[in-house]
């Protein structure tokens, strides 16, 4: 509950710092949503005061705050359409890219520790392997990939769900497998697991009770990763063309459409928020003990 | 006791570097130099890595636009590393400081930091220096919160309190033992963040926030590498390759560092 109002205070905080670093960008509004037709000094004071310009920058913020929980999010510059529409379709899209690959990332791990543990297999391979797929650029992959789809002669759908999925899957794989790793080698460390080696449980079931013991920090890694993509996997998307958030702001940015790159930026930070508090709450239910001691970063 | 791998690493860090100085003078090229008659041309010998859209050459550019990519690499990481272990240090001894800068590098976490150095490019232009501030955004706090841990996790040491009763004064204190432990970290930090730091900056130019036309960057150079991978394909390989490199030599190296480092005893992170 205290942390829900911390996380609100921070939303109210980011909204604020963005709403202010927008304005700084030059160019007033009047000019960019009227044109060249609000020439007339008395038309831009009517048109000032009508879209609230000519108070004071709090007030003006005040009624902001209050438009974003109403969802009057203004309208896209370009097309026309409303923000909050454009934003949660590609949030949509982006959501599922994310969940998707999630899942992916979660199910290539456990196999591949459960390999590497459950059948002590030297993880040598493994480790090399995860290494050199995360600690390259996302940008890389995608490259490697579209050089191989092009080679193949196999055509590359612009908009289509797979390639971008494959490629923040190769890289999450890279990263989350070191941190799995390391959270059960942490887990196999505790007394306990002894214990039920002793107690005559197979190397499996042993291995399931790591897992169980480490779920807190892997599910939050996890949450944290999936933010990370709904929060724009800019060039993955821009490369694919794949309909969403990066591609939004790849988009608003090259077109200068304000109001959607102000929209883009509250409902990021909205996410990452969000995400935080949603890993506040998982790792206090996965591990009731550390409801205080823990905090996210 | 130095592997064969980490030998490798550093001469090729070194060879890099002499080929970079003196770049200005072995290529027969210049970076700008527009060909119309000879775009898209495949690898050959007048034109080792092929030529580009607009008939420039490939190699040429990619030198050029690698040896800007790490140095602005290299010059963020600095950045945030000294301004991040300066505040993170002093924010350890000072309580009322740490309530100034917990929230600011704190928000810093929640509003990407590629949508504040899009706002600055509006602002104040495009170019170098936004890809230089979105490394330094991104690394600030990393830097600033690792550096207060292990200020903290020194200080809180069972010795230190007979250094005190010794005698030594904070400054004593921050200069013997605070920064012996602090700049190991730092450098295994700073090795350790040059893969994220080129990765911002390969996204940014990517992106086309960064460094402009015609002055070539691994970001755009990829950007137009994409562009034309069906009928071109020379023109995506070079800067993969280059990237992939460089990450690889670095991760040696950082490695490397770091097992040293245990087998002196340090603190580990």
């Amino acid at each position: 509950m205290k942390r829900t109002l911390l996380y609100t205070a921070l939303f109210v905080a980011t909204v604020s710092f963005i709403y202010v670093l927008a304005r700084l960008i030059p160019g007033d509004p009047v000019t960019v949503l009227y044109g060249e037709m609000a020439e007339d000094r008395a038309t831009r004071d009517i048109l000032e005061q009508q879209l609230g310009l000519d108070r004071p920058i709090y007030i003006q913020l005040l009624t902001y705050m209050g438009n974003i929980f109403t969802g009057r999010w203004g309208k896209s510059i370009y097309t026309g359409e409303g923000v909050v529409s454009i934003i949660s379709r590609s949030f949509t899209a982006s959501l599922k890219l994310a969940s998707l690959s999630t899942l992916l990332v979660l199910a290539i791990c456990s196999a591949a520790l459960y390999i590497e543990y459950g059948y002590g297999l030297n993880g040598r391979l493994l480790t090399t392997v995860s290494s050199l797929l995360s600690s390259m650029p996302t940008v890389v992959w995608g490259a490697v990939l579209l050089l191989i789809l092009t080679q193949l002669r196999q055509p590359i759908v612009l908009g289509d769900t797979v390639p971008p999925l494959i490629v923040l899957t190769l890289v999450a794989t890279g990263i989350f497998y070191r941190l799995f790793k390391s959270a059960i080698e942490y887990s196999y460390q505790q007394p306990f697991i002894e214990t039920y080696a002793m107690m005559g449980y197979s190397r499996v079931a042993v291995f399931l009770k790591a897992l169980r013991y480490s779920l807190p920090t892997i599910l939050s890694a996890l949450l944290y990763r999936a933010g990370l993509i709904i929060a724009g996997a800019i060039v993955v998307e821009t490369m694919f063309l794949y309909p969403g958030m990066g591609l939004v702001f790849y988009v608003a940015l090259a077109s200068r459409d304000y109001p959607v790159l102000i929209g883009w930026g509250v409902a990021v930070s909205a996410t990452l928020i969000g995400i935080n508090l949603a890993v506040d709450i998982v790792h206090s239910i996965a591990d009731p003990r550390v409801v205080q001691q823990w905090s996210p970063d | 006791m130095v592997s064969r791998l980490a030998m490798a690493a550093v001469v090729a860090i070194v060879l890099l570097t002499l080929l970079l100085t003196i770049i200005d003078r072995i290529t027969p090229y210049r970076y700008d130099e527009i060909n119309l008659d000879e775009r898209l041309q495949p690898p050959s010998i007048k034109h080792i890595f092929g030529t580009d859209s607009l008939g420039r050459d490939v190699l040429t550019r990619l030198l050029y636009g690698f040896r800007l990519s790490l140095a602005l690499s290299i010059l963020s990481i600095a950045i945030s590393a000294t301004v991040g272990s300066f505040t993170g240090i002093l924010s350890a001894l000072s309580k009322q400081l740490q309530m100034v800068t917990d929230p600011l590098f704190n928000s810093l976490y929640i509003v990407p930091s590629i949508f504040i150095a899009a706002v600055i490019a509006f602002t104040a232009g495009f170019g170098v220096h936004i890809v230089v501030i979105a490394i330094v955004l991104r690394l600030l706090p990393v830097f600033y919160r690792i550096m207060r841990t292990v200020t903290l996790s020194v200080v809180v040491q069972p010795y230190m309190e007979s250094v005190r009763a010794m005698g030594a004064s904070t400054l004593h204190i921050l200069l013997h033992y605070v920064a012996r432990e602090a700049m190991h970290t730092v450098a295994i930090l700073s090795i350790y963040s040059f893969p994220e730091a080129l990765s911002i900056e390969i996204s940014l130019n990517f992106i086309g926030l960064g460094i402009q036309p015609p002055t070539p960057s691994i970001g755009s150079m990829l950007a137009e590498g994409v562009r034309y991978v069906a009928v071109a394909p020379h023109i995506i390989v070079p800067p993969t390759v280059a990237v992939f490199i460089t990450i690889l030599v670095a991760d040696i190296v950082g490695e490397k560092i770091e097992r040293h480092r245990k087998e002196i005893g340090y603190l580990q992170l």
